[in-house]
């Protein structure tokens, strides 16, 4: 018998906690949550990022950043000046920071004993964020501050297939 | 002597840090963006390590470890799963085809500097 999916509530905790490692030990930047309906991301270009896992729990993250911000990230994380940095490799440093925190949430519920395979991120360029900011019984909204920049994470809980 | 390192990844944020990671040291890094180029790049140019990610398009890392594994010229070539997948299960199919090692993605380059001289050695540029 299979064990049980953990709950939206649970799901949160493990990505919220990601976040924070993963901002901590690849751009050495620390981050704070907040809550998402009080946060709001500047207009102008937005980095998306889907990505997620599939089988017995599927989940989909997905990632909101102002491309400023992501370019900051970018930076960081590649020794890069900003002006040197392509919009191609920004959204693959995005892409790569949405596989490590989504990741982290993954092999804890594969440790669980449920079957699940990760999906190739999506990354795409959009005018603005437009994401409903609700927490139910399958996602949830979290919102993070790293040093002066913002991103929003929405956590879907799927049925299953 | 140069030491021969492979890093196969689709992220290049992740070739990038791995090549940056050992610019200090005598070493060639070339780099392979999904398991099949990582493969045929294994194949040509005989590294001495290999970093490989586990999910990737077209071919798995956890599929090109295997088809490296069944192929005598680089067969031994200690491969080490760079990945942020970190579930046993994961963890446990990589075992099972010998991998030498795991670094778990967020990491440090640090990281990969210790296991790669406690595997094949390293020696810093002059």
């Amino acid at each position: 018998m299979s064990a049980t999916p953990p709950p939206i509530h649970q799901l949160s905790l493990w990505l919220v906690s990601s976040v924070h490692n993963v901002f901590d030990t690849m751009f050495q930047l620390s981050t704070e949550q907040l809550p998402a309906e009080e946060m709001h991301l500047p207009a102008g270009e937005t980095v998306a990022v889907s990505i997620g896992f599939v089988g017995q729990v599927n989940v989909e993250v997905l990632i909101y950043a102002p491309s400023q911000a992501a370019m900051q990230l970018a930076s960081i994380v590649l020794e890069m000046p900003a002006a040197e940095l392509d919009q191609p490799t920004v959204g693959d440093v995005m892409g790569e920071l949405g596989n490590m925190v989504v990741g982290a949430v993954k092999s804890n519920v594969s440790d669980l004993g449920l079957d699940c395979t990760m999906t190739i991120p999506s990354v795409s360029f959009v005018s603005e964020c437009r994401t409903p900011l609700h927490t139910a019984d399958s996602s949830t909204t979290l919102g993070f501050e790293f040093h002066g920049g913002k991103c929003l994470i929405k956590l879907v809980l799927k049925p299953a297939a | 002597m140069d030491r021969k390192i492979l890093t196969i990844d689709d992220s290049k944020m992740v070739r990038m840090i791995v090549e940056k990671t050992f610019a200090p040291y005598n070493c060639i890094v070339t780099a392979a963006s999904d398991g099949s180029e990582g493969v045929e790049a294994a194949l040509r140019d005989k590294p001495d390590i290999i970093f490989m990610d586990i999910t990737m398009p077209v071919m798995t890392g956890l599929e090109a470890l295997a088809k490296i594994r069944q192929t005598p010229e680089i067969a031994a070539t200690p491969v080490v799963m760079l990945t942020a997948e970190s579930d046993a299960q994961r963890l446990g199919a990589a075992d099972a085809l010998k991998v030498a090692g795991y670094i778990s993605k967020p990491f440090q380059g640090d990281q990969l500097v210790l296991l790669t001289h406690k595997l094949i050695g390293l020696t810093r540029k002059k």
